[in-house]
């Protein structure tokens, strides 16, 4: 029967580059930011990484297809390089892939590297992809905000939430980001947004707003893995593992039939409730000391507090609003600003997100730590809410 | 608004493949489960019952409501903004739909819709415009 991979897999190094409008270099220079910071932290050299798996989703405007660029870009000679996407989730896909080798005793140390490269551009938000041959004819074509809008109507609707009440909790979930993104040098925004201009924003996507909308950004992020044992005989003493790395991607059904009412994403639930089974979690709310989610848009945070079975459903408007998800709240969310704030460099943003659960276990979170964390999740979506990829980590200390 | 994305070329053998789906709105009917399903692929969506058990189904002339829905001012659209969402039909099919010939004070969760034959996309490789079915408000 299996086990899964808790405790098998320790990070001993995490990198991240700058992330922002990063005129000043290209997808290379962004990968070695992030892989030359992770290599110092886990203390080890080049050629010690037996397997890499490298991730970024929009290939022809990064270093291209296949993983032969980014083994060219860190020089990692003759080793087994697996270039992978899986949309926004891609960063995370990244990680299981190098922890998955790793728990498997197929190698000792293993590298997960996600990076993104969106200003060079010339377009504002994400480039328009085909969806398909056959999906093309029939698919409307339109933008990730009103992909993820359905879920505000859906919500309203399951729930009966006033339209100005719900655009006040969203707006909070922002605003709270704003907060927390001044605190993170890295970050792509860092400037503290008031209530008032997020609600008067112009609207992108109804009831979605600018400021309802996360930065899309060049950067890159990346983790070295290895076994607990090997990890000790290397000289670490604080260790973070891994307890669980769960997706769970849609096969139709929401978008196609059954009980799905736009009022959460089914992807999300199903990942929680294997990750916490994998990491033994049974009470959520009172055993996760901070969380990273995938706030692509404010709705998606909302919902995703449900999701992950840390509000009750129907109360997340009201949980966040209360300051349950602030940084003085019960369970802080987003601390280091977010996909809102932090930025979105598509393929880097699940390795980003445990990089700051990674340093905040670590106790090395600056201005942002917080205390007594011992427990902390990643929440990383690709796709929409109705056909996606939902993956959900935990990482704790050993 | 965005700027209107480069042309797609068609893949008109996947056109010509699809024809009676796209352009007749055929959707198939599970033999096996009784579901209702567009678009048609190799398995059944509920039962995973193999596409020989998949009955032609047309939905063009099916009642449906709007289950989820957003006025889109992103993306480009000759008649912003761009109304999106989730049609579920009575017989229990459900896709994502452009709404239109929409009266934003009349229309929301709910709204009941008819189907209308629309063009979807002009073909600028190709000079030919596509179509397909938009659902709008019956009232």
């Amino acid at each position: 029967m299996a086990t899964g991979i808790k405790d098998k897999v320790a990070i001993i190094g995490m990198g991240c580059s700058r992330f922002g409008e990063r005129w000043d270099v290209g997808t290379e220079g962004l990968l070695a930011e992030a892989f030359d910071e992770a290599l110092a932290d886990a203390g080890i050299e080049r050629k010690q990484i037996e397997a890499a798996w490298a991730g970024s989703c929009f290939d022809r405007i990064n270093v291209g297809n296949s993983a032969i660029p980014a083994a060219t870009a860190l020089r990692l000679d003759g080793i087994p390089v697996s270039r992978l996407e899986n949309m926004c989730a891609t960063g995370t896909e990244a990680l299981r892939g190098a922890a998955y080798a790793v728990a498997s005793g197929a190698v000792d140390i293993a590298l997960a590297v996600g990076s993104e490269k969106l200003k060079d551009t010339g377009y504002g938000g994400l480039p328009v992809q085909t969806k398909g041959t056959l999906n093309d004819l029939w698919l409307p074509m339109g933008s990730a905000p009103a992909g993820f809008a359905q879920l505000a109507a859906g919500y309203r609707a399951r729930y009966n939430v006033d339209r100005d009440d719900l655009k006040r909790a969203i707006g909070h979930v922002s605003w709270k980001s704003h907060q927390n993104g001044v605190h993170s040098p890295k970050a792509h925004l860092r400037k503290a947004v008031s209530m008032e201009a997020i609600l008067n924003a112009p609207i992108i996507a109804e009831p979605l707003g600018l400021y309802d909308c996360c930065g899309v950004s060049d950067g890159a992020a990346a983790a070295i893995v290895t076994t607990p044992e090997i990890a000790r005989s290397l000289g670490k003493r604080d260790l973070v593992t891994l307890k669980a790395v769960q997706l769970s991607v849609s096969s139709g059904q929401e978008s196609t039939m059954g009980e799905w009412d736009g009022s959460y994403v089914r992807n999300t639930r199903n990942a929680a409730a294997r990750a916490y089974r994998e990491a033994g979690i049974n009470d959520p709310r009172a055993q996760l000391g901070l969380i990273e989610v995938h706030d692509c848009f404010s709705i998606t945070e909302l919902v995703t507090m449900e999701d992950l079975f840390l509000s009750e459903d129907g109360h997340a408007v009201t949980d966040i609003l209360d300051g349950v998800y602030d940084r003085d709240g019960k369970i802080p969310c987003q601390i280091d600003g977010g996909l809102k704030c932090f930025g979105h460099p598509i393929g880097a943003s699940g390795l980003r997100m445990a990089y700051e659960v990674y340093n905040q276990l670590l106790g090395r979170a600056g201005e942002r730590q917080l205390p007594n964390v011992s427990l902390g999740l990643t929440h990383n979506l690709g796709g929409v809410p109705y056909l996606g990829v939902a993956a959900v980590s935990v990482l704790g200390l050993h | 608004m965005r700027s209107r994305p480069s042309s797609a070329k068609t893949a008109l053998t996947e056109q010509y493949r699809s024809s009676d789906q796209v352009y007749g709105f055929v959707a198939g009917k599970c033999s096996s489960c009784g579901q209702v399903q567009f678009p048609q692929l190799a398995y059944c969506v509920s039962c995973q019952a193999p596409a020989s058990a998949l009955q032609p189904f047309c939905l063009a002339e099916e009642g449906a409501r709007v289950l989820t829905y957003t006025a889109d001012s992103l993306m480009f659209h000759p008649s912003p903004p761009m109304y999106i969402g989730f049609a579920q039909f009575d017989v229990g099919a459900r896709l994502l739909m452009e709404f239109v010939d929409v009266d934003p004070a009349a229309f929301g969760v709910g709204s009941r819709l008819r189907m209308r034959f629309r063009i979807k996309e002009r073909d600028e490789t190709r000079g030919y415009y596509r179509y397909f079915w938009k659902a709008a408000p019956t009232g």
